[in-house]
């Protein structure tokens, strides 16, 4: 489905990410972990065509996301609030998105039923503009909007961070239903790592711009994940 | 001791701040503009004194006039150029200090602003032109009275403005009230004139009056003391404004025209919510008032090359003060445009219907200048087009130059975060090139043809704008990383 090919990315002659070759198939859950500064969200924004790639490319479905925009069309994300319309109130931006995307007014109702849960009633019907409410509302607003287009690629940078525990134990049984229901190819950052080992098929951890780690998902992996970071402790666990 | 720590966190606030290194250019170009409004007011003041030392028989009489005006320019002058003086609050609330101190700090540093030289150093330059019938008595009472004068101005234009953060009426009542007595003046039902001449010479006979200038001024930092103390934190009111909650929440009306209207639309939102573009769009009417200043002169109704001036100005005005910056302004949710849509082109065509209708409202409401003769009228016409046609497209081709992060919650008047001084050059092509066009029609005495052409390319420009919009997107599709990218970067 996506596929990175020798991807470098480098600011002021600093390589921020250097990507040889990576295969995200269909259907995937992906998940990406890493220190900050590790060049989590500068592949996605590489993914998303945000910014100009120094050498390499991303092929999605087989074409270059930068020389063909056919992705949009199929894609949804939600990175950071440059995603919002911070001036607009939740209904006025999902209308926004739906219209751009074509879905019509009873695809969107029926959206709004099955997440009555995820959004609790903070977010519908509150006369509020998006710039009025909490950073974890505006998260629920931002994944929200990244769904309505019924992508078949769903790219979320952290989608937990800033949002309350019961919320994020809804996100994690939406995206793990998304996902089986719908085989949706789904990539996610996170620094939980309880919840990316959760919702995870595959976890990829970069350091330094690169792949160091990419494995499949089993009962050991969270294990192992916090043995990757936190290497002292994993060795006195195990004397 | 604390007051040296602020004043040096100050200035390390002043010295490491962002916009420091990105903006020099707009730093020497204001500067620039600064030193030459300098220069201009020393020379007029003494152009003014010499002349008034000549006509006059009592000088100082006359010149008490006008003291009322004096004022009342320093006034609008302040307001709209000075900024508000503030200081990052928060982390100082929560340490032992007493906020009657911060206060106080934030309230002297108005006393510092290099604006603060200029009002003197005209009226200066004014006794300067009159030394010959000016005693040295008279010259002390009016340093004294211009000095305390312009105290109770300056703060009091700063408690304006500041009530303005969250009253934002104000600035239009204040606006119209000022326009309203200077109209009454004009049309003589009141006389500032004597009013004025009652109240300087009164100060004049007895410099005790003086004191009376004292005290507006204490009454005017004593509000603005007040302000400050009860709503310290007014200067981060945040992004919202509360108080045009569901404005064009019920436009539906544009859906028929599908994604374009839902661009508009949000274009249109976007303009109404925020207050920086929502102030531009209220100032908007004010260029057609362009016309009103200068064909009352019927010398400037024969120059057709000022004519199309100001017709590019009155049509095409708010388009080119707006237009600009067609992408900035989106620069907080340009990623999201970037990404859900592949339809570039419908994007760009909004901006341009956005302006084409700008353009029609404001040339509609000019044509009551028909009053001052048809050629007015044929000449406006041939802008009309002109701007429509060429240069609303010049402007979408120009506008994906900026790539600087717009801050839409501050006012609009006189704010130049997002603005550099190379963007002004901009403009001018859009001015000087109809007149390039008409010149040699012009010098042959072949106006007609002249204003027919700039016409016609205009009408040129609308029948080709498909192939014109395209090139356009093709152009924004080029630069859309380095936007993306400096849109990023607050």
């Amino acid at each position: 489905m996506i596929h990175i090919d020798n991807l470098g990315k480098a600011y002021n002659a600093v390589k921020v990410l250097d990507i040889e070759q990576l295969e995200i198939p269909q259907g995937q859950s992906f998940g990406l972990v890493g220190n900050n500064g590790a060049g989590k969200t500068t592949l996605f924004r590489l993914i998303l065509d945000l910014i100009q790639a120094n050498s390499g490319q991303v092929l999605s479905k087989n074409i270059a996301v930068h020389a063909d925009s056919q992705w949009k069309n199929y894609t949804g994300s939600f990175l950071d609030e440059g995603f919002l319309i911070d001036f607009l109130k939740p209904e006025e931006y999902f209308k926004f998105i739906a219209d751009i995307n074509g879905v019509t007014k009873e695809e969107l109702q029926a959206f709004y039923n099955d997440f009555a849960d995820f959004f609790g009633d903070e977010i519908l019907n509150k006369n509020k503009y998006v710039r009025d409410f909490s950073k974890g509302n505006q998260k629920k607003i931002g994944i929200f909007g990244a769904i309505i287009s019924q992508p078949e690629v769903l790219i979320l940078d952290e989608p937990f961070a800033n949002l309350d525990p019961s919320s994020q134990i809804r996100l994690k049984m939406l995206l793990k239903d998304l996902h089986q229901k719908k085989n949706l190819t789904m990539l996610i950052s996170s620094h939980d790592l309880n919840h990316i080992a959760e919702v995870s098929e595959r976890i990829v951890i970069l350091e330094k711009g690169q792949v160091v780690k990419d494995l499949f998902t089993s009962n050991d992996t969270l294990e192992e994940l916090e043995g990757y970071f936190n290497p002292e402790a994993a060795v006195k666990a195990e004397s | 001791m604390q007051k040296f720590t602020l004043l040096s966190h100050q200035w390390k606030a002043a010295t490491r701040s962002a916009a420091v290194s990105k903006s020099v250019g707009i730093k020497v170009f204001m500067g620039f503009v600064f030193f030459i409004l300098f220069l201009e007011l020393l020379g007029g003041g003494f152009y003014l004194g010499s002349a008034l030392a000549k006509s006059s028989a009592n000088p100082i009489a006359d010149l008490m006039r006008y003291g009322v005006y004096f004022f009342l320019a320093i006034l609008l002058f302040r307001y709209m150029l000075q900024k508000l003086p503030t200081l990052m609050v928060k982390p100082y609330l929560i340490l032992p200090i007493k906020k009657s101190k911060l206060v106080n700090f934030m309230l002297t540093k108005p006393l510092f602003n290099s604006l603060n030289i200029l009002p003197l150093s005209f009226v200066l330059a004014i006794t300067l032109g009159l030394h010959k019938q000016m005693d040295a008595y008279s010259f002390w009472v009016i340093v004294a009275t211009v000095m305390t004068g312009d105290l109770f101005v300056n703060y009091l234009s700063i408690y304006i403005k500041r009530v303005q953060i969250k009253h934002e009426y104000v600035f239009y009542l204040f606006l119209a009230s000022v326009a309203a007595l200077l109209f009454l003046d004009q049309f003589a039902i009141i006389d500032l004139q004597a009013f004025s001449s009652l109240v300087f010479m009164q100060v004049i006979a007895q410099p005790l009056w003086l004191l009376t200038g004292l005290l507006l001024f204490a009454m005017a930092y004593y509000l603005n003391f007040q302000l400050l103390y009860n709503h310290f934190s007014l200067e981060d009111f945040g992004k919202g404004d509360t108080n045009q909650r569901s404005s064009l929440e019920n436009l539906n009306y544009l859906d028929r025209f599908g994604k374009i209207g839902t661009f508009a639309l949000l274009e249109l939102k976007m303009c109404v919510r925020n207050k920086r573009t929502r102030t531009m769009l209220f100032m908007a009417p004010l260029f057609l008032l362009y016309g009103l200043f200068f064909y009352n002169d019927p010398k400037n109704l024969d120059m057709n090359g000022f004519l199309i001036f100001i017709g590019i100005f009155i049509s095409g005005g708010f388009m080119m003060n707006f237009g600009l910056y067609f992408f900035a302004w989106e620069s907080g949710h340009f990623d999201l445009m970037l990404t859900t849509n592949n339809t570039y082109k419908d994007y760009i065509k909004a901006k341009y219907y956005l302006m084409l209708s700008s353009s029609i409202i404001l040339f509609l409401l000019s044509t009551f200048y028909v009053y001052y003769g048809l050629n007015v009228l044929l000449v406006n016409c041939a802008c009309f087009l002109f701007n429509i046609g060429i240069n609303s497209l010049l402007l979408l081709y120009f506008a994906t130059n900026n790539n600087q992060y717009m801050d839409l919650s501050k006012g609009a008047s006189f704010n130049y975060q997002g603005v550099s001084g190379r963007h002004f050059v901009l403009i001018i092509p859009l001015l000087v090139l109809p007149i390039l066009i008409y010149i040699p029609f012009g010098l042959l005495d072949q106006s007609n043809i002249g204003i027919t052409i700039i016409g016609t390319i205009g009408l040129l420009g609308i029948l080709f704008r498909e192939k014109l919009l395209d090139i356009i997107t093709q152009r924004f599709i080029n630069k859309r990383y380095q936007m993306s990218e400096g849109f990023r970067d607050k």
